[in-house]
């Protein structure tokens, strides 16, 4: 092997050395700057919510910095004579390496060159490749390490919310704006028809709306929300078709056996029972009962109303699941924001005593959906329940020592509700006794 | 023999010089390195020191162990061009015929001792210059060529001394190095004082004949030199001229004149004997910084405001090597 061949492999070695050094340390810098300017972002998503930040465009940021990094290492690698320089300044070899691998390769002979070329490779012997090129972190290390220090001081400072959390107000917000929308159509439905179960419906979701979007309620509860109003215009439509069919059936009993009127009477309460309201008004046009056709749009309006925070609901948790995923890539900052969600799971069920899926037992659930009979008492509806619902929701935000208060208003805003409620309706007097009773036990201490 | 024994063996030769010349000269290691680095550039030293400091006793020893001829002159301010060129006598032949026959001045010799050159007048200097550049002497229309190696090792009084005329620059110029002695320390008087006045001075060995320095003179030139290293000493160069980028805010001010192109002739050739005796086979940026001071410094003219303030060269020179990158764009 020639002289000169075993200089050049000599050479590349040390370039090797080199370069590799060159790309870790721009791929540590141009990944460091990447992360304090994706940190930036986020801190800047504190005030302007950035709808694109989120785990792709971290990996997307962090492939280009790093692309950059090599590209631009590999473009700016020493030539061989600018290796051969460094080597001759680090080891003291008198610039033995750079003239050697300069006259080596002059086409022109000169009596010097093997002797040289021999002198240097035995100077090289001894030489690592560390040595001429040890590894030290580029200098900018440090300031970089200072910028991410300040960036995560600033972060966890306590008054500001975590980046999940902004994230879920982001979507929060649409879910208030939402909210807001459907309590302006149920208004004017509700004003147009006069249809007062739909107007009851629409200050509730009216407070909702204006609580979300102050992120006083937060995900888990907008959707536990959204699961009893679900539950309760469910009940809502149960008694007004149980009412509505007890009516029919009553004019159904007074129409001519076999007539046509009584056939479309019986088509009406069949679509009823389906769900088919539109199907059963056109069915009524014909009778002349207002009163009716007046109730059937109400049930119209309150299952569109119910199917609205049907899809809701599964829109706020399909986010939620999608939170979920991003909190992976974030694993320490979800743990903390997951461990603040179950202390409040647990206030919630500590203080209300309920599961988590919903605010109100089963048990419960199933007296408060189970349609009204004749002469019984409708236990939980009117405005006085929805403010219950509100307070509860609202408790779940407060320290304890505010929570009772919170609970008491709650109790005797819902105890005036009754006892109107008692001296309005028609109500079997052995029942009033049992109402105040029960009153009377889940009066708070 | 094979050139990387002739290599080695020239390399041996200029060491074992060296060490005879310190049989005798005590101290001035500096000095004498600069000498024989001349010597092997194939170049003049004008040395500068008082009197009585072993200028005369160097340049003798060095022609014993050169094994070349020597001759000596003193410059008087009488001394005329004649009495160092030589000239044409008139001689009666056995026939009766008279012709003119050529009598050899003192130039005609291989090593030459120009003593207290700054005491004759320029005539006469400038005599002797013109020999030293073109290697030729004309006497009466006739060219005739000195012998090789022809080096001239030419003595000056510092030019605070009366009764001097100073060498003008573009003759200074011509000298491949001006070498400064200074005194000897304590222990080097001392020393010298016990040498010469107890036993006579030793008899020198010759080491090296005229043919070995010639082929001393052509390997030199072609030392292998790193283009970086030469451009180096051209930034170097350039940095002595007032007007230049790379000069000294202190050249800029005080300079008249910066060093001519022949400064980095010196300074790579210096350099590449340097390299040489140190037993390398190319050069340094520390051969170049070496020899920088005695290559630059008689090339360098102060302006007034420099004479008036009494500027020293040679620290100017140290300043602009400071600040001159290795590295083009460093």
């Amino acid at each position: 092997m020639k002289l000169k061949n075993i200089l050049k492999t000599k050479l590349k070695k040390f370039s090797h050395r080199d370069t590799f050094i060159q790309i870790v340390n721009r791929i540590i810098l141009y990944w460091g700057g990447t992360i304090c300017f994706y940190l930036t972002l986020w801190g800047i998503n504190k005030f302007f919510p950035l709808s694109f930040l989120g785990k792709d465009f971290f990996i997307l940021i962090s492939l280009i910095s790093v692309g950059l990094a090599i590209s631009i290492a590999l473009l700016q690698r020493k030539t061989l004579f600018e290796i051969a320089c460094f080597i001759d300044k680090k080891s003291e070899l008198k610039e033995r390496v750079s003239a050697a691998w300069e006259f080596s390769l002059k086409k022109k002979k000169n009596i010097f060159t093997p002797f040289l070329v021999k002198d240097t490779l035995s100077q090289l012997k001894g030489i690592k490749t560390s040595y001429v090129f040890p590894y030290h972190p580029p200098p900018q290390v440090m300031y970089l390490l200072y910028t991410l220090i300040v960036i995560f001081l600033f972060l966890s400072l306590s008054y500001f919310p975590s980046l999940h959390k902004e994230k879920r107000r982001t979507y929060l917000y649409q879910e208030a704006n939402i909210l807001k929308a459907l309590s302006e159509e149920l208004s004017e439905e509700g004003k147009r028809e006069n249809l007062k179960s739909v107007a009851l419906l629409v200050p509730r979701v009216k407070e909702l709306s204006e609580k979300t979007g102050k992120g006083e309620i937060g995900p888990n509860e907008l959707l536990k929300a959204y699961d009893y109003l679900q539950e309760e215009i469910e009940a809502r439509i149960q008694e007004k078709k149980g009412e509505l069919l007890q009516k029919l059936n009553s004019l159904l009993q007074k129409e001519k056996q076999g007539s046509s009127l009584q056939r479309k009477l019986q088509e009406a309460m069949e679509s009823i029972k389906k769900g088919e309201y539109e199907k059963a008004r056109k069915l009524l046009e014909e009778f002349p009962l207002p009163g009716e056709k007046k109730e059937l749009k109400e049930l119209e309006s309150l299952s569109k109303a119910k199917e609205d925070f049907e899809e809701s609901y599964e829109r706020l948790s399909n986010q939620l699941k999608k939170d979920k995923d991003q909190k992976e890539s974030f694993p320490k900052m979800a743990q903390e924001s997951d461990k603040k969600e179950e202390v409040l799971s647990k206030e919630i069920k500590s203080s209300v005593g309920v599961s988590s899926r919903s605010l109100l037992s089963s048990k419960e659930k199933e007296t408060l959906l189970e349609p009204k009979k004749e002469g019984e008492l409708s236990k939980v509806k009117g405005q006085g329940e929805d403010s219950l619902l509100m307070n509860l929701i609202e408790n779940l935000f407060l320290p304890d020592s505010s929570r009772g208060l919170k609970e008491r208003e709650a109790f005797s805003s819902y105890q005036k509700l009754m006892i109107n409620k008692l001296f309005e309706e028609k109500i079997p007097g052995t029942y009033k006794e049992r109402v105040k009773e029960y009153f009377t036990s889940l009066e708070p201490k | 023999m094979k050139i990387n024994e002739e290599i080695r063996k020239f390399q041996k030769d200029i060491e074992k010089a060296k060490e005879e010349l310190a049989k005798v000269i005590v101290g001035q290691k500096q000095i004498i390195e600069g000498i024989i680095i001349a010597i092997l550039s194939n170049g003049h030293v004008l040395l500068e020191g008082v009197p009585g400091l072993g200028k005369t006793l160097l340049i003798k020893s060095l022609g014993q162990i050169m094994d070349l001829k020597f001759s000596r002159i003193q410059f008087t301010p009488d001394l005329m061009p004649a009495d160092i060129l030589g000239t044409n006598i008139l001689m009666q032949g056995e026939d009766g015929r008279r012709f003119f026959k050529f009598q050899e001045g003192p130039i005609f010799a291989q090593i030459i001792l120009a003593d207290e050159i700054n005491r004759a007048t320029p005539k006469t200097q400038s005599a002797l210059l013109e020999a030293m550049q073109e290697q030729k002497v004309t006497v009466a229309g006739v060219t005739r060529s000195l012998g090789t190696p022809f080096f001239v090792l030419a003595t000056q009084n510092p030019l605070e001394m009366e009764g001097v005329y100073p060498l003008p620059e573009a003759q200074i110029d011509r000298f491949f190095f001006k070498l400064k002695i200074d005194y000897p320390e304590y222990e080097e008087l001392q020393q010298i004082v016990d040498q010469t006045t107890t036993e006579e001075l030793p008899l020198l060995q010759k080491i090296i004949d005229g043919e070995e320095l010639r082929q001393i003179q052509s390997l030199i030139r072609r030392m292998p030199l790193a283009s970086h290293v030469l451009k180096y000493a051209v930034r170097l160069t350039l940095g002595t001229h007032p007007d230049s980028k790379f000069a000294t805010p202190r050249i800029r001010r005080f300079v008249h004149y910066g060093a001519s192109p022949r400064g980095a002739q010196t300074l790579v050739l210096a350099g590449k004997a340097r390299a040489f005796m140190e037993k390398r086979f190319n050069v340094s940026f520390s051969d170049i910084y070496e020899v920088a001071l005695s290559s630059l410094r008689h090339r360098i003219l102060l302006n007034f405001e420099g004479e008036a303030e009494g500027v020293d060269i040679d620290k100017m020179i140290k300043d602009l090597i400071k600040i001159t990158p290795e590295k083009e764009n460093g």
